[in-house]
């Protein structure tokens, strides 16, 4: 008898930002005091969240696993479900289960500069990663923060983009400007100009299947190797044990052989890039 | 370990099996299909028809709402093929690694599993396995209670006759050593643009597919508000496969689709499970709607690596 991935464990919503048009950011606990002490992650990992009876949809973990009295999550409006959960208030009750994926070992991080690029929502997974480093900032080099959104409205995050700067550069463009807007406009690639690291550096990136295109482009013309690079993909997700087949790229499960990958394990894969 | 079953006493053994199990069987009620139905001891027997849905349809159900948990194994799927049997052995590795999916064992572990054919008996996949000799049977036991129920008396135990020798014969394409090689090398081919061509995209090849298992999971609500979490079949040849919530779609073309459909098959699940996702059953061109012969694609895949292509056949047809 094996222990039932499906099943979920009961949490409900702390509280909620409506960051941007459709973007919400929840944070959540789990109801039984137990399960919210059991939980614990890697960066990079994700949950399904469930709204019995509209569905479940896989998320990335946004917060650091260092967070311990909650866990927060930021979910884009884009179908039924995330359409019921945004009907939800405070007090909220949804399902969990995970964490899914295998996330990132920051410890191969460690002595090294590292240049981390978002594109719009994919800043979610990469503000774990963020928040996690800062606990140990001496652990690393350089740490940049690259993050491109299509306007400033865009932009997530902007209150840890602003502490992020007392440890890190972090540097930010939008693809169309406004008149709130003050900064660099362009594609996030554009900021790389910016970027001064060791050939040694590592890059951690996660966006749009267009966004991984040019900035692989960039990153190869900085000289870094394969292995020093590394994307967190996204793909439709429906058991998160590799079984369903609707993850797969190639001969990889993004549920489970990901969704953190490095360049050399994907470069020669037909669909994963 | 293996016993002797005489003929005479196929319908008592089956009797027997009947008392402790409720038995489906192949059925045909044409000269072409069989169809798995519930039946009585006495019309057990073999069945050489194939049947568009195998067993599969009950160890894996079409729709099973979630967290219903396990029951009682008081079923028997009896008369199996050899391919069918292969087919389950295959789904039951698919979902223990590497990790377990406890949904399909509450419901597989509900089944008792009977072959019945002509072939030397498979490795694994089966309790009993009946292997069809002139006038009686040679049964292999297959699992632990498969040796339990072999204590009857109407099972003699055999020491003196060994399994004759018949055993299965993969098409000649896919016991081919560059298979998988010549598969994974096709991806951006014509063939799979000819392919896309010809394919309706339907996937009926899914359908009946012993060792298709892609799935969807699906909430719904009824009347009273009460939801309900359900476990339903899906192909990876339908176009939202591989769709997002916002619309975009990581396989929009048919082409591509085909492709992982061949790919997962024929290079993903050797790799991961050493065994071709494929038991030979023939169903996927019996039913296809485009009359598409899989077996003559993977020999013009072949062919087309080693630059032979309308040279020389790799297969008899």
């Amino acid at each position: 008898m094996g222990k039932n991935h499906y099943e979920l464990s009961d949490a409900q919503i702390l509280w909620i930002e409506e960051m941007a048009p459709g973007k919400r950011f929840f944070g959540i606990r789990f109801l039984k005091e137990s399960d919210q002490r059991k939980f614990t992650f890697v960066p990079g990992q994700f949950v399904f969240l469930s709204i019995p009876g509209h569905g479940e949809f896989a998320v990335s973990i946004c917060s650091s696993p260092r967070k311990r009295d909650h866990f927060e999550l930021l979910v884009n409006k884009v179908g039924s479900v995330t359409t019921a959960l945004f009907g939800l208030n405070v007090g909220g009750k949804v399902g969990i289960r995970g964490p899914y994926g295998n996330g990132f070992d920051l410890s191969k991080f460690y002595d090294k500069d590292i240049i981390i690029v978002a594109g719009g929502c994919g800043a979610a997974p990469l503000r774990s990663v963020v928040n996690t480093m800062i606990y140990e900032r001496d652990k690393y080099g350089k740490l940049y923060f690259l993050y491109g959104a299509r306007n400033s409205q865009e932009l997530l995050f902007k209150k840890d983009l602003m502490d992020w700067q007392k440890n890190m550069k972090v540097l930010l463009t939008v693809d169309m400007s406004d008149k709130n807007w003050q900064g660099e406009t362009g594609v996030v690639t554009t900021l790389f100009d910016h970027v001064k690291t060791s050939k040694s550096a590592i890059a951690i990136t996660c966006g749009s299947p267009v966004m991984f295109k040019f900035v692989l482009v960039e990153l190869k013309a900085k000289g870094m190797a394969d292995k020093n690079i590394y994307l967190s993909l996204e793909r439709r997700m429906k058991c998160g044990i590799g079984k369903c087949q609707h993850c797969t790229c190639g001969e990889k499960y993004a549920c489970i052989d990901g969704p953190v990958f490095s360049y050399n394990q994907i470069k020669d894969n037909f669909e994963a890039v | 370990m293996t016993f002797i079953l005489r003929e005479e006493n196929l319908t008592l053994f089956f009797e027997y099996l009947e008392g402790k199990y409720e038995l489906f069987a192949p059925v045909s009620e044409t000269q072409h299909e069989a169809h798995f139905e519930k039946v009585a001891a006495k019309y057990v027997a073999f069945n050489p028809r194939l049947s568009p849905q195998g067993p599969k349809k009950f160890i894996f159900p079409y729709k099973r709402e979630l967290f219903l948990g396990p029951g009682k194994k008081d079923k028997a799927l009896v008369g199996l093929h050899f391919s069918d049997i292969a087919g389950i052995a295959i789904l039951d590795k698919v979902f223990k690694y590497p990790i377990i999916d406890q949904e399909y064992f509450d419901v597989r572990e509900q089944f008792l599993i009977v072959g019945m054919d002509h072939f030397t008996a498979p490795k694994d996949g089966y309790d009993l396995y009946l292997q069809v000799i002139d006038d009686y049977f040679l049964v292999t036991v297959g699992s632990p209670l498969g040796l339990k129920l072999a204590g009857t008396p109407l099972l003699i135990k055999n020491s003196k006759i060994t399994s004759e020798k018949n055993l299965f014969h993969f098409d000649d394409i896919l016991s081919h050593k560059r298979l998988s090689e010549a598969v994974e090398k096709s991806y951006g081919s014509k063939i799979w643009d000819d392919l896309s061509q010809r394919c309706f995209g339907c996937g009926i090849c899914s359908y009946v597919c012993p060792t298709c298992y892609c799935f969807d999971v699906q909430d719904s609500f009824d009347l009273k508000g009460n939801s309900t979490r359900t476990r339903c079949w899906d192909s990876c040849m339908l176009s939202a496969f591989t769709e997002i919530g916002g619309g975009f779609n990581f396989r929009p073309e048919l082409k591509k689709r085909i492709y992982n459909w061949y790919y997962h098959k024929f290079v993903r699940m050797p790799k991961e499970y050493g065994k071709l996702g494929c038991v030979g059953c023939s169903r996927c061109i019996v039913y296809c709607p485009a009359r598409i012969n899989y077996l003559e694609v993977l020999e013009d895949v072949v062919l087309e690596m080693e630059g032979k292509r309308g040279k020389k056949p790799l297969r008899v047809k």
